[in-house]
């Protein structure tokens, strides 16, 4: 079942001789429970596609389906709700709030939501990503390991549709991203969780189930991919 | 060492960043001028008040010389004058006093002087000139209108008066004249030298006075300071003396009382100081709040690029430097501003003060040193608040101004540990963002709890005058009816009478409740008194003249007779006199000669009881002088005829000081009307009061006021409502220049708080984009910020009123038994009625910073590298 799936997105920017085409025509989907990785050279797009994915940002045309539902069609209001119950952001520097300790942080999305925090949930992501010590800890104390370890946890938390990773280890030296690979992988296993992340780092990008190529805002062709 | 030549790039980098902070600009310009205004207004409110209350005696005394030498010869002015200590003088003779009608109203001095002269006298023609030649005149619009003359250059005056034992009338034509002034004691008349000169030739100078004929020398020094020694400097270079009356070269002088430094005790002075430092204080601590916020708030956002100038070489001092041109540039603007408004507003607030607190007129001054004493106070203060900012500045390290967010440096504190799991609800997220940098809102709140302190202070002050505390002692009955004299506190003797024709007009008004005239005795009457009880009694006024007059008068002896004040009182007066010892002359025998000794109260209502000259029971025989002579030569008073009746003191009785003669200085006996006419067989009213029916207060209040104004324009009156209004004008007095302060108190306290919300949610423009991609919508985040200016708004109301009580309960309390129409209750009123506003504030500012913020889109904003 296709959890994630756009049609025909265009994002234009500028206007005349400036005008880019930022996504040229972006169609693709994937599958419940599946890590795919974004791959594209800087200026190539992908950060443009992985916004549209999230609704951080409206596509000039086309559409994109999360869990079945054109999410373009929502409000900005409503979009933002959706957002916070259908997509887990995790980000190349961590944007985790100053004020809260690692805790506050991770339960943030559900609390903003108002709902009850599931707390063995919780316990379980917060043991996997080896952050029960740090639990009172606030970001600015933390190696940016931990501290992308914490974002992971965030998105983990809210049991989202879809994780959106931008670049997570980007920041990070060689053998930490490592870590953090490993753990995004045995988290998508563990929990069935659908993973969509990109980067510029073929080596990262071989961990993933699947691969999408992009290139001037185009789709050039995959490995193991389902392009239609 | 050498000088490194970088001025230039100093200020470059400077006026760059000055540039690029227009937000920052604009507010810190806002808080220089406020600053400023404060600080101007304060100087020309002292300032102008000293200078007013000055022009006001000099206007009193008719000249502005500081000071000079009378009755000396032609030759003595010109050898004086050329003192090298000397400024400026004028010198002027005077011809005569002429005294037959119409001048028997008002003094006119017929004078020869220099237009200097005129000057220092405020008596210069305003339209015309001086007169120069024999047949010229020229005089002010008051003896004009003496004469029945128009005010037309030209006109023909004619005058008459005498000089020695002849009498001249001669005709002039008039060239120049000026409006007297209001408060002069004398109008001057100037006429030519020839002319004056020429009377004089053969007036034997010293015959009959020495006023006439003998010249008078009026000087300016270069300042007013120590004017009696300059004077004596002057007198001794050219060999004259003013110490030795009996010396031949005894020189005649006088010092003009106007000028501060001779008139004002030095206890005033001290607290006019007091006060302007206490201001100056209160003025710098305000501004420096905001300014140093300001520039805090700046550093803070822009650490990245100091941190930037730090890696490519740029010294502490140089940092230090860029921040401090930037305040002075700010400076540059904004203190002119502020200058200007507050003249402006100093001139409403001495305009208000004087006219509510005095008759007079203010006199606002354009001295220079309210501009440089104010600028000056608020450049330091400008200063000051920017050389920690610059401080900061320069001690931030390269690497962390690059790694810097806000709310690092407290949490190192707790060893970036925060405890707890209920930090992610939304008013947690406030709490913890308005405790992220605890200095910048110590900074804010202490700012806010400053002007709704100040606020509160000033309305619970105000709100404490007690109106019925002033009334009783002010009004007795409804209305008092006396003569436009008695009012002033001189009643001087029959002529100043109430007019039967009032009294009748008033009564036939036919809603008199009850009413009754109080006697007093305009003569000699004395009693027998002891020296040590009459000194008992004297002591207070706390008037050591009058003691040591005493003791002048009766070197030696220990008792003798002395003047007294004596009262007749009718039934409804004396009802307002209060009983503190003995029996109310009603319950006593006429036959025993009853009579009542006044104490004396203080501003609180009580009786003097350390003042008391007899005890009762005691026997007082009265000596009545019905008629005198004044020998001349021995300079005594001579009886003719007199009469004694002696009377038992039955009563001490506190009379209200505003049924008295409304000045000191004589003790004082009252008698019941019966007695009082019997005995003194005189009539003098010199006081007329009356309660009318409550509801027809109203009519009466026109009556006395036309009858007062139209038919007998000597007379005058005191009433309830007349009281109640000039009591509200002088508590309004205080609301409307303490208002106007703690509006600009105010307008700095929350500028400091839209500056310090507003920087905020700029600078979290980044923070705030994650917080909405991870799901905050745009409700909560709002919601978000509004408590966080709703909590600054909260711990400054908390203080307020703790800070507000404490002043309350201190200050405000100890205010009572200074002040004795102040009745102190506990007020923060005033905080909760300034509570709607500042909440409106509070929610409404943080709304606007973020709509503003909000217009960029959220990508847009990711994309910000803080």
């Amino acid at each position: 079942m296709d959890i994630l799936r756009t049609e025909n997105l265009y994002k234009y920017y500028g206007k005349g001789e400036n005008e880019v085409h930022a996504l040229d025509g972006v169609t693709f989907s994937v599958k419940k429970g599946s890590f795919t990785a974004v791959v594209g050279t800087s200026g190539s797009g992908k950060s443009t596609l992985l916004h549209m994915l999230g609704g951080l940002d409206r596509p000039t045309s086309g559409e994109v389906f999360v869990d079945g539902k054109s999410i373009f069609s929502l409000k900005e209001e409503e979009l933002t709700i959706f957002r916070r119950r259908k997509i887990g952001f995790i980000f190349q520097n961590y944007n985790l709030v100053p004020i809260l300790n690692v805790y506050e942080n991770i339960v943030l999305p559900i609390e903003l939501d108002g709902n009850k925090v599931d707390e063995s949930y919780v316990q379980e992501i917060l043991t996997i990503l080896g952050l029960e010590k740090k639990l009172n800890n606030l970001p600015n104390n933390l190696s940016g390991g931990q501290q992308q370890r914490v974002a992971i946890a965030r998105a983990l938390a809210s049991k989202p549709a879809i994780i959106l990773a931008d670049e997570p280890t980007g920041n990070l030296d060689s053998k930490t991203s490592m870590d953090v690979m490993g753990l995004l992988k045995v988290t998508s296993e563990k929990f069935k969780q659908t993973i969509v992340m990109i980067t510029h780092n073929e080596e990262i990008a071989q961990m993933a189930d699947q691969i999408i190529r992009i290139e001037d805002g185009k789709i050039v062709g995959g490995e193991r991919a389902c392009i239609q | 060492m050498y000088t490194v030549r970088n001025q230039k790039v100093v200020r470059r980098l400077s006026y760059r960043s000055f540039l690029a902070n227009r937000m920052r600009n604009l507010v810190a310009i806002l808080a220089i001028i406020l600053t400023t205004i404060l600080f101007t207004t304060l100087f020309t409110v002292v300032i102008s008040f000293n200078y007013t209350s000055q022009q006001q005696t000099m206007r009193m005394v008719g000249g502005y010389a500081h000071g000079g030498f009378k009755y000396i010869t032609m030759e003595q002015v010109e050898q004086l004058a050329n003192h090298s200590s000397i400024d400026s003088y004028g010198y002027s003779t005077l011809l005569a006093i002429p005294e037959d009608a119409p001048f028997n109203k008002r003094q006119v001095e017929l004078r020869y002087g220099t237009k200097k002269a005129a000057k220092m006298y405020f008596c210069e023609p305003t339209t015309g000139r001086m007169p120069e030649k024999v047949e010229e005149i020229a005089m002010d619009t008051t003896v004009l209108s003496l004469l029945g003359i128009p005010c037309k250059l030209g006109e023909k005056v004619t005058l008459s008066y005498q000089l020695g034992d002849k009498t001249y009338e001669d005709s002039f034509t008039l060239v120049g004249f000026w409006d007297c002034d209001s408060v002069a004691q004398a109008s001057e008349v100037w006429l030519a030298k020839d002319y004056v000169l020429e009377k004089l030739n053969g007036y034997e100078i010293g015959k009959y006075s020495n006023l006439y004929g003998t010249w008078n020398l009026d000087i300016l020094f270069s300042n007013s300071n120590n004017i009696e020694q300059k004077l004596r400097k002057v007198a001794e270079d050219s060999g004259y003396t003013i110490d030795d009356e009996n010396a031949d070269n005894y020189l005649s002088y006088g010092v003009n009382w106007a000028y501060t430094s001779t008139h004002y005790e030095n206890g005033e002075k001290t607290k006019l100081i007091l006060g302007l430092v206490i201001g100056i204080v209160f003025i710098a601590f305000a501004g420096y709040l905001i300014i140093y916020n300001i520039f805090g708030i700046s550093v803070m956002n822009d650490l990245h690029f100091y941190g930037l100038l730090k890696t490519i070489g740029t010294t502490k001092r140089q940092i230090k430097r860029i921040i401090r041109y930037q305040g002075i540039l700010l400076s540059v603007i904004g203190i002119p501003i502020g200058l200007l408004l507050g003249f402006l507003l100093g001139g409403v607030f001495v305009k208000i003060i004087v006219e509510s607190i005095s008759s007079n007129t203010a006199s606002i001054t354009f001295n220079a040193w309210i501009f440089i004493g104010a600028a000056v106070f608020a450049l330091i203060t400008v200063l000051l608040s920017c050389s920690k900012p610059g401080r900061l500045a320069a001690k931030v390290s390269p690497i962390e101004a690059v790694r810097y967010t806000e709310g690092n440096k407290g949490n190192r504190l707790n060893k970036g540990i925060k405890k707890g799991r209920r930090g992610a609800r939304i008013y947690r997220m406030a709490l913890g963002n308005v405790g992220r940098s605890k200095g910048k809102t110590t900074l804010v709140i202490l700012s806010m709890t400053l002007s709704i302190v100040l606020f509160n202070t000033l309305y619970s002050f105000t709100q404490s005058f007690s109106m019925d505390q002033f009334l009783s002692k002010f009004t007795i009955s409804d209305y008092m009816l006396g003569s436009a004299n008695y009012f002033q506190s001189s009643y001087r003797g029959n002529e100043d009478n109430v007019s039967e024709t009032f009294i009748e007009a008033a009564e036939a008004q036919g809603i008199t409740e009850q009413s009754g005239r109080v006697y007093t005795y305009n003569g000699i009457v004395e009693a027998p008194v002891t020296k040590e009880r009459l000194k008992a009694y004297m002591m207070q006024w706390e008037a050591n003249n009058m003691l040591e007059s005493i003791d002048a008068a009766y070197p030696d002896q220990e008792e003798f007779t002395y003047g007294i004040n004596l009262f007749g009182l009718d039934a409804y007066p004396l009802s307002k006199l209060q009983l503190i010892e003995g029996k109310k002359p009603t319950e006593v025998d006429k036959k025993e000669h009853p009579i009542i000794q006044i104490v004396s109260t203080n501003d609180y209502g009580q009786p003097n009881t350390d003042s008391m000259l007899y005890d009762i029971g005691d026997k007082v025989k009265l000596h009545y002088v019905d008629e005198f002579a004044w020998d001349e030569e021995l300079d005594e008073m001579e009886e003719l005829e007199s009469h004694d009746v002696e009377y038992i003191v039955v009563a001490t009785m506190m009379m209200p000081n505003v049924m008295s003669t409304r000045s000191f200085g004589y003790p004082q006996f009252a008698l019941l009307t019966d007695a009082y006419l019997e005995d003194t067989k005189q009539e003098d009213t010199m006081l007329y009061m009356m309660d009318v029916t409550d509801d027809q207060l109203g009519k009466m209040d026109q009556f006395v006021k036309d009858y007062t104004k139209r038919i007998e324009s000597s007379m005058d009156y005191e009433s309830r409502k007349l009281m109640e209004e000039e009591f509200s004008g002088f508590k309004n007095m205080f609301l409307l220049v303490g208002g106007g302060i703690t509006i600009v108190i105010a307008l700095i306290g929350i500028l400091n708080f839209i500056n310090t919300i507003v920087t905020s949610i700029q600078a979290r423009k980044h923070e705030f984009a994650v917080l909405q991609s991870i799901g905050m919508t745009g409700k909560q985040l709002k919601k978000m910020v509004i408590m966080e200016g709703l909590l600054y708004i909260l711990i400054a109301v908390i203080s307020a009123i703790l800070v507000g009580s404490i002043i309350n309960i201190s200050i405000l309390r100890s205010l009572e038994s200074l002040l004795w129409f102040y009745d102190y209750s506990y007020n923060i009123t005033a905080i909760l009625m300034s509570m709607p506003v500042l909440l409106f504030v509070g929610a409404g500012i943080p709304i606007l910073a973020y709509r503003k913020l909000a217009v960029n889109s959220l990508v847009e904003r990711m994309r910000t590298v803080e």
